[in-house]
């Protein structure tokens, strides 16, 4: 990939997006014929417009799976596209998407609900939370977000200390709820939610 | 040193029904003369006859069959198409009856709701005025009960008009309503918007109060003080309640009323 802040997610999802196209089968055929094709050959062999030939194969090239060079044809400079690789391989580490790491120091943190919140909680079955409705802007623009909890999510907002009581390790509302540690990446999801949202704060 | 009470007045919709009531009797005599005045003051009668006998129904509780006998007679008396009822000085005889049984009763507070009294023993052990309202429900902890003596507290709560009950699944809900009427007469019908103690199967006691009640203080109540000391409340109710001994539910609501009455 040349563009080298891009994640290997993102990359993965813009060659996806390329090869979802109905064209992409007959393009990547053309590709694999030809030793190099132009944006413009490229459209008139399969029938579609120039700028979309131009994207697919400027999409490819980004991605490295084509070389491009500069060709001249007549005055007006223009590139020709060939094939660098034989295959493409599409992964999405999906482990990758979450930073473990990162989020591991969350179950110390020290929270409690701030005072004057002004959310809605909703209340579910058993001890939990089914919902939380947070209120973005004032007046006229005021937006109303609802986020629907999880049953882990749920119990560990239900024991989440009150804004007058003493604030409490991540770590230990979950044990007061009763939930297994599978549920920590889950709650801590919750918890950055709702810091963002300034319905909970955090000490130190 | 003069005492002054928690809370703000309330129950001021019941002193608007009354005067609706009685705003409606007033405009019949003014502009339909005497006969106006009986048709209006009969047709307020058997609706508050009808409205107590739907509270007998519910709440099994037959005193109540001494305010909706009284209302009942009295329509029966004033209603003027009944006025050469050959049955009329029956109807008016009876009516005193109930009247005297009704007085007796009013001194004996049997037929008053405890909204009022219930968040004010709430509110007597807390000190903090800190706020901190949330509309989350709090756990006050562990009881010990089971499932029917949390139902045989439900029934006892809802025979006295104290609480209404919501019998779940998983646990029973106790609603106290501000008025007690909206829930008896099917106006409403679940507590998504109300104050309530709550007994789970698993022995673990609930307390919510939404912020409509919590605004009937004068003062910003610690809230999680506030709340366990709800929780408290109803935990010591349950405990008179396994006893076998409810009576003194009653007699500290009573005591509480009393309470006031001598703080004002």
């Amino acid at each position: 990939m040349k563009n080298k802040d891009i994640t290997p997610f993102e990359q993965s999802r813009q060659l996806a997006a390329l090869a979802s196209k109905d064209y992409a089968k007959d393009f990547l055929a053309l590709l694999v014929m030809y030793r190099d094709i132009s944006a413009s050959e490229a459209a008139s062999r399969l029938n579609i417009h120039i700028k979309t030939a131009q994207d697919f194969l400027e999409g490819l090239e980004e991605a490295g799976i084509l070389g491009k060079h500069k060709a001249a044809k007549g005055k007006r400079p223009y590139f020709r596209y060939s094939l660098k690789e034989k295959s493409i391989h599409i992964t999405f580490d999906l482990e990758g998407l979450y930073d473990r790491q990162a989020h591991a120091s969350g179950a110390a943190w020290i929270i409690k609900e701030r005072k004057n919140s002004g959310v809605l909680f909703k209340e579910g079955l058993g001890e939990r939370i089914s919902s939380v409705q947070v209120f973005e802007g004032s007046g006229r623009s005021r937006e109303e977000r609802r986020y629907s909890l999880t049953e882990c999510q749920g119990r560990f907002l239900f024991y989440l200390p009150f804004p007058t009581e003493p604030p409490s390790p991540v770590m230990d509302i979950m044990n007061k709820a009763a939930l297994d540690k599978e549920c920590l990446p889950e709650v801590l999801d919750l918890v950055d939610i709702l810091l963002s949202h300034d319905v909970i704060e955090k000490k130190g | 040193m003069e005492q002054t009470s928690k809370l703000k007045p309330i129950q001021v919709g019941m002193t608007i029904f009354t005067s609706i009531l009685l705003g409606a009797m007033i405009f019949g005599r003014i502009f339909f003369g005497p006969d106006g005045f009986y048709w209006t003051f009969s047709t307020a009668h058997i609706l508050l006859g009808l409205i107590h006998f739907t509270v007998l129904m519910r709440t099994r509780n037959w005193i109540y069959l001494i305010p909706s006998g009284m209302y009942t007679f009295w329509f029966l008396t004033f209603f003027p198409p009944l006025a050469a009822h050959p049955q009329h000085l029956f109807f008016s005889i009876v009516s005193a009856l109930f009247l005297l049984a009704f007085i007796g009763l009013l001194f004996s507070r049997r037929l008053e709701w405890r909204y009022k009294e219930i968040l004010q023993l709430a509110a007597k052990p807390v000190t903090g005025t800190t706020d901190g309202f949330t509309s989350r429900p709090f756990p006050t902890g562990s009881a010990e009960f089971t499932r029917e003596d949390a139902i045989k507290l439900a029934r006892y709560l809802t025979k006295n008009v104290i609480a209404f009950p919501f019998i779940e699944s998983d646990r029973v809900v106790l609603v106290i309503p501000e008025y007690m009427w909206v829930y008896m007469l099917f106006f409403k019908r679940s507590y998504e918007k109300g104050t309530y103690v709550a007994f789970s199967d698993s022995g673990q006691v609930t307390v919510r109060i939404t912020k409509n009640d919590y605004q009937k203080y004068r003062e910003e109540l610690t809230f999680d003080q506030l709340c366990l000391s709800l929780g408290d409340l109803f935990k010591q109710f349950m405990l008179w309640s396994r006893e076998g001994t409810s009576e003194k539910i009653f007699a500290k609501l009573k005591s509480a009323g009393k309470d006031q009455t001598d703080e004002k």
